[in-house]
Formats: C-alpha cells, structure tokens, sequence
C-alpha cells in the first residue's frame, strides 16, 4: 500500500481537477474491475458485477485549493482557497501549481487573516509572475513522503489515504457475490460532496459506505487507534442498519472500531443523502492529524485495518 | 435597445410575471418552442439539426428588490428585502409598490422601529386601501446613458444577461439550444434547479451580471472585475467550480479573437451554475458575465462594450461546440 500511497499524496489533484489522481487509480484498477468510467465533474466510477442487490463504496480524491486570483506589481500572487477551513496552516508551506512552477505561502499583513496571505513563486515583477501562473491557476500544498513504521507523514493524506484503502478493498474484493458493487473516486468532497451526489444518481445505490479521515482530537480520535465509524457529522447520520453490520464485522475480525460524532465534519455521505436516493448509508474512517497542510500524518496500519474491516462487511454479505 | 427594454420592466424574485411576458415576446419569433414550468422560468427551445451536445444557456430574470410584510397603525409599511440588499444602500431610496405602481420612500428609521417604507398614509386604513401584504416593491431608477459607453440602470443583474441570451437565441445554430430564463435565482437558484432537470442539458452556460469592485479604495485581490475589461469568464464560486476545461477554452476563444476578457477574481456569491452542474448525474458548467458596479442596489452600471463581446464570446463558443471542436 505504501508505493501506491506516496504516488497518490504527491498527485496533483485540487478540488475540480482530480484527473492525475484519477488516472493513478484507474492504472491501479483496471484489471480488477468490469467497467470503468469518468463522468461530467470528474468522479471514477468502476463496477463489479454479480448479483443485484446495490452497493456503493467511495473516497474522495480531491485535496485543497489554492487559487491565484490577483498578481500585484511586486509579482505576489493572492489566492482565493477552498476546499480548506484553515489556510493560516499553510504560511511558510510549499506549494506547487499544476506542471512545474513551486512556490512559498507567506504572510504580509496579520490584521486581514487569511487576506494576508500571498503566494510567492520568486519572481521580481507582475510581468515574471504572469509568465509563470495565469489567473485561476491552482496550488496545492507540496511536501515530500515520509514514512517510519506505520506513521505517515505527507501531503493529501486525508482523501488519497481513502483512495488506497478503495484501491486495496477492489484488489481483494471477491467477484461473484449478492452486489453489483459501484466503487466510486469521487471530485469535489471537500467543496460539499458534489461529486458524491451526482455519483450516486448515476448509481442508485441501495447501501453506500464512504471512507473519509476524521481531524484528529476533535472526536477522541488518534492516528494508530484503528478504524472510526462515524455515527453523526455534520451533515448526516450513520444508517443502524450499517452500524450493526460493521459492528458484526469487528467483532467477527476481533477489531477495535472508534466511534466518533463530529457535528462540524462533512462526509460524502451527505452527497448520496441530497441525491434524493432511498440510499442506507454510513461514513467509516481513520484519524488524521495536521489536515490539508503540506504535512498530514496518519498511520497507516488503520488505513490497512479499515480496508479489512470493510472487506468482511462484503465478503460476509452484512449489507 | 434590448438590454433598456429588459431592464426597465418589473421582476422582483418571486413576482417576474412582466418581465417574463417582455422577455417571452421578445425571442418568440426565433425560438421553435416557449414553455414555462410551474416556478415561472421561460424555457426557449431551439431544436437543431442535430441530437446534441444539448446545451442549456441561463440568464436570470429576476431582480432584487423589496417584498412588503405588513402595515404600520401609523400608515407606514414594513418589508422584507427580496434577495441580498446591503442595508446601506436602502436609505431614503424611492420606490414602486404593486400593480398600482404607489410611490413609496424607504427610511431607515430608528433602532427602535427599524426600516420602514412611507407611503404618505396616515394611517393603516388608509395604507391598506393603496397595498397589500406580499406586495413586491422595486426601486425607481431611471435608465440613462452614463459617462462614455456605459449605462446605469436597476435590475442590470441579471437584464443585461437576458439581453444577451435573447440576442444569442436570434442565430441559428445544428446543435440543440435551451435558452433559460430562470426565476428566483437571488433567492436561491430554486428556477435554474427545476428547468435544468426539464432541459437535461448536456453543457450549462450561465449568462451572469457579477460583482465589479473597481474603484481604488479597493484592493486589487478583492475587486472581482473591471468595467471595461470584458467578459468574465468565472473560477469558481460558493456554490460551483466551473468546468475547467471549457472554462480555459472560452479564454482561449476570446485570446484568438482579439476579444478583451478578464476572469471573476473572487471566489464568493453564486449562481444558477451552482443548481445546474449538480443536477441529474452531473453537468459541466461555465459562466461568463457582464461586470455590473454597485450591483445589488437601487442603481448599477455596466459597459455596452464589455456587453456587446459577452454575446460575441458566447456566440464563437456555440459555433465551435456545434462544429465538433473538442471539449
């Protein structure tokens, strides 16, 4: 999982332009699955066939924004960011625009938040900068994978980290069962699930599970704890009859799964719950800590956990 | 002029019953089919020769204005503001109320009683004679030129998108068109919803009149747009990130020809690109709007030049898209 989790952290995949993301998993994909496809905003939606009963199960794939919006004459680049509650995090990181251009997130002005802040890419002049970042043009946070033990520490981690879990739940994932199982890449988790809920109405899903990363400490949740299963979030709630069916699951694999009820968190449950869909769902996931900076950490063993977990809810037809 | 004929008719969000009937006798002639859906949105439909891409291009008719809520014993009248109004804006500004058309002025009034409107009643009776509870109320203003090349009217936001549409919709074109002039959109996208679900679009261009900050006292970053420097082709906003791909494409039209286009350098507001692209199983959206200066109150002001290559820019999108250029 490590090879295929540092080529996804590193993939330039902002909100609305996850197609580099995409194409990583689809190489990693293809084999295992029986149809593959990309629709209109972007999301990968791969399907195994068998039986009739609808299954969903998603990551997200894109990572936070930074939008180039107005170069000055000094060639300091302001940004509009998305996808992010926090670009303070980001003063001092590195960040890269989509091909070669890097540059430094800093601040000038402490009295206007997150307006204060600018891209720096080195250049001298409005007429340098515009030669190397066009307006619209997207930074996301840059830093280099590091991995000790079970401990990750890398850009991206709190959706790709999701991805690689899908990827290795597909890879393992024994044909010929009761689902016709839809395993979606989804665009735009992190500007509210868009992808999602456009996903799932090409779908219909009967039973859908989201993995997402839940912000560590704020629900009693700490990277190497294992698995979480979301009860509540923002904006949806775990349906009972999946709660009982990974709590079957864990006890039938002798696991630990966290609870966690985070009000100010969104899945992308809340896509498949605005679809208008007669949908069960449930958002399971792992801790992360330091999110959408260019330095999230996770562990990775809970990554390789979940993906047992969610493996013994198909394998055993608890959905 | 189209963009006087639009602009000067009454459609606050929620009451677009005139400038529905303008807008619908307007592109009648050019259009093979007029519908309306039951929130009052007018779809245009030009069928083509061929199935698709079907595109559905939408520009809002209404505008903000006031919504009155009740009737004071001492004859004034209390309101709602009809989509977002800065407060600040309102003071001492005159209105028209209902069908009738009564003059009224809104006052600020004190912390106490908050805004009201006099309407130069006496007393409630007396007011109740000349209004009702739920009528809509719109600013007086009248349509002028303004300096060189520019206009100044109410409700640019969104006629002069209109305006465009309806000039769009008098070309002919082998691709399906949706011309979509969507209600409610100030109050939250709900006509665009409920049409874009009718069209089933396979591309959605939204015609807009955005936010132009471009006086000095304001930071370049926060501007949004320049009057005068054409259209704008948007990033993102609070309820949609425009396709990418078209969105670069529509840059690339206006560079190869000579038409002056900026981009909307914010990332706030919405439009009905935010209830397009999500509806159905998904549709790429772009939107391309005429800077609008003090927009969202009694009196904005627009560029007839960044107006006329809106329609041209659009226009040069439509006939790449119907020759098969790749998107």
């Amino acid at each position: 999982m490590s090879g295929l989790l540092e080529r996804l952290s590193s993939a330039y995949g902002p909100s609305a332009n996850e197609k580099a993301v995409a194409k990583i998993i689809k190489e990693e994909i293809s084999p295992f699955v029986d149809e593959i496809r990309t629709d209109a905003l972007g999301n990968l939606i791969a399907t195994v066939k068998g039986g009739k009963k609808r299954v969903c199960i998603s990551a997200p794939m894109d990572q936070a924004c930074l939008i180039a919006r107005h170069i000055e004459k000094s060639g300091k680049i302001r940004f509009a960011s998305m996808g992010t509650d926090s670009p303070l995090k980001l003063i001092n990181a590195r960040v890269a625009f989509e091909g070669a251009v890097q540059g430094v997130v800093l601040r000038d002005d402490e009295s206007k938040g997150a307006d204060g802040l600018f891209i720096d890419i080195g250049a001298k002049s409005r007429l340098e900068a515009e030669e190397a970042v066009r307006i619209g043009d997207v930074a996301v946070a840059k830093g280099e994978y590091y991995e000790r033990d079970f401990a990750v520490i890398a850009p991206a981690l709190s959706t790709r980290a999701s991805c690689a879990c899908l990827v290795d739940i597909i890879k393992r994932y024994t044909k010929g069962q009761k689902y016709e199982a839809y395993f979606v890449f989804s665009c735009q988790s992190l500007l509210g699930a868009r992808g999602m809920q456009v996903a799932a109405r090409a779908i219909i899903p009967e039973a859908a599970i989201s993995i997402d990363s839940v912000p560590a400490g704020e629900s009693s949740v700490y990277p190497g704890r294992g698995p979480i299963m979301r009860l509540r979030d923002g904006s949806a709630a775990g349906h009972p009859d999946l709660i009982r069916a990974i709590e079957d699951a864990s006890q039938d694999l002798n696991m630990t799964v966290e609870r966690a009820v985070d009000l100010k968190e969104m899945s992308d449950v809340s896509g498949i719950s605005r679809a208008g869909l007669d949908a069960t769902a449930i958002s399971l996931g792992y801790a992360v800590k330091n999110r959408h900076t260019a330095s999230e950490i996770i562990n990775v063993g809970d990554i390789e956990r979940l993906a047992c977990l969610i493996l013994n809810v198909l394998d055993s037809e608890r959905i | 002029m189209l963009v006087k004929k639009f602009a000067t008719a009454w459609g606050v969000s929620g009451d677009e019953g005139e400038i529905r009937r303008v807008i619908a006798d307007t592109v009648r002639p050019f259009v093979d089919q007029i519908e309306y859906d039951a929130l009052g949105s007018i779809i245009a439909a030009k069928k083509g020769k061929r199935p698709g891409p079907k595109v559905m291009i939408s520009a809002h008719m209404d505008e903000v204005g006031l919504l009155i809520t009740g009737i004071n014993e001492d004859g004034t009248l209390s309101f709602e503001c009809s989509g977002g109004i800065d407060a600040k804006v309102l003071g001492s500004k005159p209105v028209y109320i209902g069908e009738n058309r009564v003059p009224g002025l809104v006052r600020s009034g004190s912390e106490c009683s908050g805004p009201y409107i006099d309407i130069g009643a006496a007393c409630a009776e007396e007011a109740e004679k000349a209004v009702e509870v739920g009528d809509y109320a719109v600013f007086v203003t009248e349509f002028t030129n303004f300096g060189s090349g520019l206009i100044k009217s109410r409700a640019l936001d969104d006629r002069v998108g209109c305006a465009v549409l309806a000039e769009i919709l008098k070309k002919d074109y082998d691709i399906p068109v949706y011309g979509v002039f969507s209600a409610q959109e100030e109050i939250g996208e709900r006509g665009a919803f409920a049409a874009a679900y009718l069209v089933n679009p396979d591309i959605g261009i939204v015609i807009e009149g955005t936010v132009c900050a471009d006086m000095t006292h304001v930071e370049g970053y926060r501007q949004s747009t320049v009057l005068g420097g054409g259209p704008a082709i948007s990033i993102a906003d609070r309820t949609t990130y425009f396709d990418i791909k078209l969105s670069n494409l529509l840059c690339e039209l206006a560079i190869s020809n000579n038409i002056r286009f900026q981009r909307r350098r914010i990332t706030g507001g919405g439009n009905d690109g935010g209830a397009i692209h999500l509806t159905g199983t998904g549709v790429r959206c772009v939107t391309v709007s005429v800077p609008c200066r003090y927009i969202h109150s009694p009196a904005s002001v627009a560029s007839l030049k960044d107006y006329e290559d809106t329609i041209r820019l659009i226009s040069l999108f439509l006939e790449y898209i119907q020759l098969g250029g790749k998107i």
